[in-house]
């Protein structure tokens, strides 16, 4: 991307339908695993793809919910039989 | 923490994988079963949040270093309480630690960025700002020109054609780099509300920029 779309994409947001903060949030743990499971979550949910790359505090929080849904932290033997 | 009440099952849940199966299970039960369940669910989010503390550390200030495992366990109960509330709506779409973990990123990375900017202003814009944003982004001189110009446009498009709020939160967010938490805290509103102010001052950017005969009508499409 040139400089100068960096500099609009970086002003403007994205173009196109934005699902905004909170309809994302609800969602992004199935948008984490659909990208985790090698399928293009941007496809199954555009208008989320679309405010993660406008809005910077989802984009943090999305990107650490990966990296947690990544080291995939499993029930401890014995809390439930 | 909280007394853990037995929490309903919900209406109707499709089938789970062997390992969010035990931990509902789990946390359905009341009793020393249910109690170990939510100790159980603490420390996973506890260390999920001073994880994602890690992720970030080479962006936070000293003084948030000093208190991360403080500002992990904070953000661990309120976590435990949230997907307590929220249990009976789980349908197990998303495994059950990846929806948990979603409930504890959220509260460490709002503490985070509160507590990164205590005692910072949040516009605080001096002359060379602007400049920055373009100079920022430019390799070559011709580019750097054309820039400037583009970030002088928006630069008067903001002082004349946005309200006040709109003003604020535009040179907060996307020329200072505020996070959208932060302002959100300060003005006593939810993160929904700032950003939705931001995607309406970003709608009047580019109408004016359009009228103004640059061409943002691609701007921002994925490539």
């Amino acid at each position: 991307m040139s400089g100068l779309n960096q500099l609009f994409q970086h002003l403007l947001g994205r173009r196109g339908a934005d699902a905004g903060c909170d309809d994302s949030l609800e969602v992004l743990d199935l948008f984490v695993e659909e990208e985790l499971e090698g399928r293009r979550a941007a496809d199954t949910f555009p208008a989320v793809a679309v405010h993660l790359e406008s809005c910077p505090d989802c984009r943090e929080d999305y990107e650490g919910l990966r990296e947690l849904a990544r080291s995939n932290g499993s029930a401890p033997r014995g809390i439930s039989r | 923490m909280a007394p853990h009440a037995p929490i309903p099952p919900a209406a109707s849940a499709k089938a789970l994988d062997e390992d969010s199966r035990r931990w509902l299970d789990g946390l359905r039960s009341g009793g020393p079963d249910g109690a170990d369940a939510v100790e159980a669910l603490f420390d996973l989010l506890r260390r999920g949040a001073r994880r994602e503390a890690e992720r970030r550390r080479g962006s936070l200030p000293e003084h948030v270093l000093a208190d991360l495992d403080d500002l992990a366990r904070q953000a661990a109960d309120l976590a435990v309480a949230a997907v307590l509330r929220k249990l009976p709506e789980y349908r197990g779409d998303s495994r059950f630690t990846t929806w948990a973990y979603k409930f504890v990123i959220f509260e460490m990375s709002a503490a985070l960025r509160r507590e990164a900017w205590r005692g910072r202003r949040t516009v605080d814009i001096d002359d060379d700002a602007w400049r920055r944003l373009a100079d920022s982004r430019a390799i070559d001189p011709a580019a750097k020109t054309e820039l400037r110009e583009l970030v002088s446009t928006i630069e008067r498009c903001v002082a004349t054609e946005l309200t006040p709020w709109q003003r604020e939160v535009f040179i907060s967010v996307v020329v200072l780099g505020v996070p959208i938490d932060v302002l959100a805290h300060r003005h006593d509103k939810a993160r929904g509300a700032v950003y939705k102010v931001l995607h309406d001052a970003r709608r009047k950017l580019r109408a004016f920029l359009h009228a103004e005969g640059w061409d943002a009508g691609r701007a921002g499409e994925p490539t």
